[in-house]
């Protein structure tokens, strides 16, 4: 079931149009990896989310109802500038937030207890944000952001500013929070993070859609026949024999630091892998041999710079 | 609804609580007591005697005001009052105290008036100086002859007649029994207020928004409540920030003032002066001050303070939100604060102007303009300003703030969310018209 969905939203400017035509569905539970270079219109389309704009044209629903100002306290957001009064104590600030998103005093307080004491963070509670390094006040941020049991939760470059434990911390949470059943939007440069969180991903350039599915799938579409082996002793000159099953020019080698020679190979298409198997044995000790899967960085990059 | 009170209080308790807050709260009542003291002190310092003058048509009067503490009197010689006049403010006299002809026929009707002229108000111990020796003559004329008058004289404390008391200047204006002095003072100081309590609280709101904004924590607040909701609370919060302050200000000067009435000898405005003092002049100056301090309309005046200082806030916090959501950094907010402020200050400098004549058509148009009348209104007010002015003055301004805060607000909506770009007028107007 589809818990968020977004047809065909439009957001211009004056001088230009931030969001063309946007269509995306993110299933209940699931997190769903909005991508775009900078620029592309996924700040946009999270603020339209959040209600702060109004779209155009096109509709959002939300758990099947249009989206509208009482769904506020059913979302969840954390902006990637991240920000927070610095004067103001870490307590009676997130209690204030917590309000904000129409919890009352009493629940915020016990919730922000549970959250304090699960970061091992309670002796913060009455230090001034100021008095904090980025990372922890990051944390306290997070624990803002889902305080309130949100379904949906949107973060924008969560892992940006935390060191790799703590960045670690927070992406267990996330994967925790989607298992109890929160849908995830998450915006974010960093491929590796949506290669290991994503269900779905969704690829924004130039304010349109240019991509979008299950992210195995989006994989598998993106193979393109290409094989990554690694051989002892080769003689990068006898390549060219293999010219009737490879296009030589794209092939790209290189030796690494055992003098082991890596080499990645584009097969014409219609020949087999075991064929390449079967001729690559006689040029060598061959110690690896696998299909180069692209990287969703690598599908990134390729139809960013398609357009 | 809900939404924005927890705005306002977040607002309110960040501000009231910081120790600048808390020092200027305590330390602001001290230094106005001291500017007052300094009044009363230098006014003391011009301790020559006061020469007062008599013209009685009459003859009842003759030896009838006795000579003071600072205080002769000099009976004139009954040439015609314009000469009179003439004379006394050309010999730098106090006053001039006329005694109209038929006087005594008034006198059996059961009323007397009399006339002083004098370009100042007079001290309140003069008039009850000269008061006092008035009414007593007039008692005695009244019991001519009565072989008890003694005896009557001791358990009626003033004659049974009205007296009225006519207060003109030597040009001839009627001027009003108060101290001159310290209406300007009033005036002036109430001027000050006003346009520092606009100016500094209008700049905390700019501040508290900007701070919103380049801290980002403006994206996660607008998405639980609406920029209006966001811009109003900070308007309300700083403005009941600014309330505490004026109330506390007041309670605590009037504190202060009545230890300092206390430690002058002085029982309650109604009453006379205690006469056996040590510096009789100097007790009595500061009486005087400290008893024209007390005798204004503090209703009207701490009314009108208060709404003076929220209109005309909200005229200005509005706008100085709008330029702390358009701008990116606090160095960027001078060209549009500029343009803000110059009516403020405007105001501030007209002010003197005002306070010389706070009747005529500069304080008239000043006070009905929204944009200067806050300021200027509040120096007027202690002069006693008709009613309907008032009035008119507070409609315009209610009606002015409700109009910049609608345009205000279109500005902050589309400003808070945009960042990197050197705002221009030209951008200001466009969000305005596109939202």
């Amino acid at each position: 079931m589809n818990f968020l969905q977004a047809k065909n939203v439009t957001k211009r400017y004056q001088a230009h149009t931030a969001l063309e035509d946007l269509s995306i569905s993110v299933e209940k539970g699931s997190i769903y990896g909005l991508l775009g270079p900078n620029g592309a219109g996924k700040t946009t389309f999270i603020r339209i989310l959040n209600q702060i704009i109004v779209p155009d044209s096109g509709t959002i629903l939300l758990g099947g109802e249009k989206l509208q100002p009482k769904h506020i306290s059913m979302i969840g957001y954390m902006p990637e500038e991240r920000g927070l009064y610095r004067n103001m104590r870490v307590g009676e600030q997130a209690l204030y937030l917590a309000q904000l998103k129409g919890m009352n005093y009493h629940d915020a307080k016990i919730k922000l207890n549970y959250w304090f004491d699960k970061f091992e963070i309670s002796s913060w509670w009455n230090k001034k944000i100021g008095g904090l390094s980025k990372g922890m006040a990051q944390k306290v941020q997070f624990i803002v952001t889902v305080l309130h049991e949100p379904k949906l939760l949107i973060f924008d470059e969560p892992f940006s500013g935390f060191d790799p434990v703590n960045a670690g911390i927070i992406k267990d949470e996330i994967l925790e929070l989607k298992d109890k059943g929160a849908t995830v939007l998450f915006s974010t440069h960093r491929m590796e993070s949506v290669e290991e969180m994503c269900d779905h991903i969704g690829l924004i350039h130039h304010s349109h859609k240019v991509l979008d599915g299950e992210i195995g799938e989006v994989k598998r579409n993106h193979r393109n026949n290409k094989y990554d082996i690694t051989i002892n002793d080769f003689d990068e000159s006898r390549l060219s024999e293999l010219g009737d099953i490879v296009t030589i020019d794209s092939s790209i080698t290189n030796k690494n630091f055992r003098d082991q020679v890596d080499v990645t190979l584009k097969m014409i298409n219609g020949t087999s892998s075991q064929e390449l198997l079967k001729r690559l044995m006689v040029f060598g000790d061959l110690h690896s041999f696998s299909e180069n899967i692209p990287s969703i960085n690598d599908i990134f990059i390729q139809h960013v710079n398609k357009i | 609804m809900n939404k924005i009170k927890l705005i306002v209080k977040r607002e309110y308790i960040t501000k009231v609580r910081t120790r600048s807050f808390i020092m200027m709260s305590l330390l602001g009542p001290l230094f106005l007591v001291i500017v007052f003291g300094l009044i009363a002190f230098m006014a003391s310092l011009n301790g020559d005697n006061k020469v007062i003058a008599i013209y009685d048509e009459t003859s009842l009067f003759t030896d009838a005001f006795k000579d003071g503490v600072g205080l002769e009197f000099d009976y004139m010689p009954t040439l015609g009052l314009k000469e009179a006049i003439d004379s006394a403010d050309e010999r730098g006299y106090y006053g001039l105290l006329y005694l109209p002809f038929g006087a005594e026929k008034e006198l059996e009707e059961g009323k007397c008036s009399m006339t002083y002229y004098s370009d100042t108000t007079p001290l309140m111990s003069i008039s009850s100086h000269v008061r006092d020796d008035f009414e007593d003559r007039v008692w005695a004329l009244k019991l001519k002859g009565h072989p008890d008058y003694s005896a009557i004289r001791g358990e009626n404390q003033h004659p049974d007649v009205d007296v009225d008391v006519k207060f003109i200047s030597y040009k001839g204006e009627l001027k009003n029994s108060k101290n001159g002095i310290i209406l300007m003072v009033i005036g002036a100081l109430s001027g000050i207020m006003i346009y520092m309590f606009i100016f500094v609280y209008g700049v905390q709101v700019m501040k508290s928004v900007l701070e919103e904004k380049t801290n980002r924590i403006v994206e996660v607040i607008i998405s639980s409540v609406k920029p209006f909701e966001l811009m109003m609370g900070k308007i309300i919060g700083s403005a009941l920030v600014g309330l505490t302050r004026f109330g506390l200000w007041t309670v605590l000067s009037g504190i202060l003032l009545s230890i300092a009435k206390n430690a002058f000898g002085i029982e309650s405005p109604s009453n006379k002066i205690i006469e056996e003092v040590v510096n009789p002049e100097f007790e009595n100056e500061m009486h005087e001050i400290i008893m024209s301090i007390l005798d204004l309309n503090y209703y009207l005046i701490i009314g009108a303070f208060t709404f003076f200082f929220l209109a005309g806030y909200l005229l200005y916090s509005a706008m100085f939100a709008a330029v702390g959501a358009a701008v990116d950094a606090e160095t960027d907010t001078q060209q549009f604060v500029l343009p803000i402020t110059l009516p403020l200050i405007l105001a501030l400098y007209s002010g003197i102007m005002v306070l010389e004549n706070p009747h005529g058509p500069i304080a008239f148009w000043l006070s009905i303009i929204p944009f200067t009348s806050p300021i200027v209104m509040m120096a007027r007010i202690p002069f006693d300003v008709p009613t309907w002015e008032i009035v008119l003055s507070m409609s315009i301004l209610s009606v002015s703030f409700i109009f910049t805060t609608i345009l205000a607000a279109k500005i902050y909506k589309t400003g808070i969310l945009m960042y990197g770009n050197k705002v221009t007028y030209k951008d200001l107007w466009k969000w305005i018209r596109n939202s």
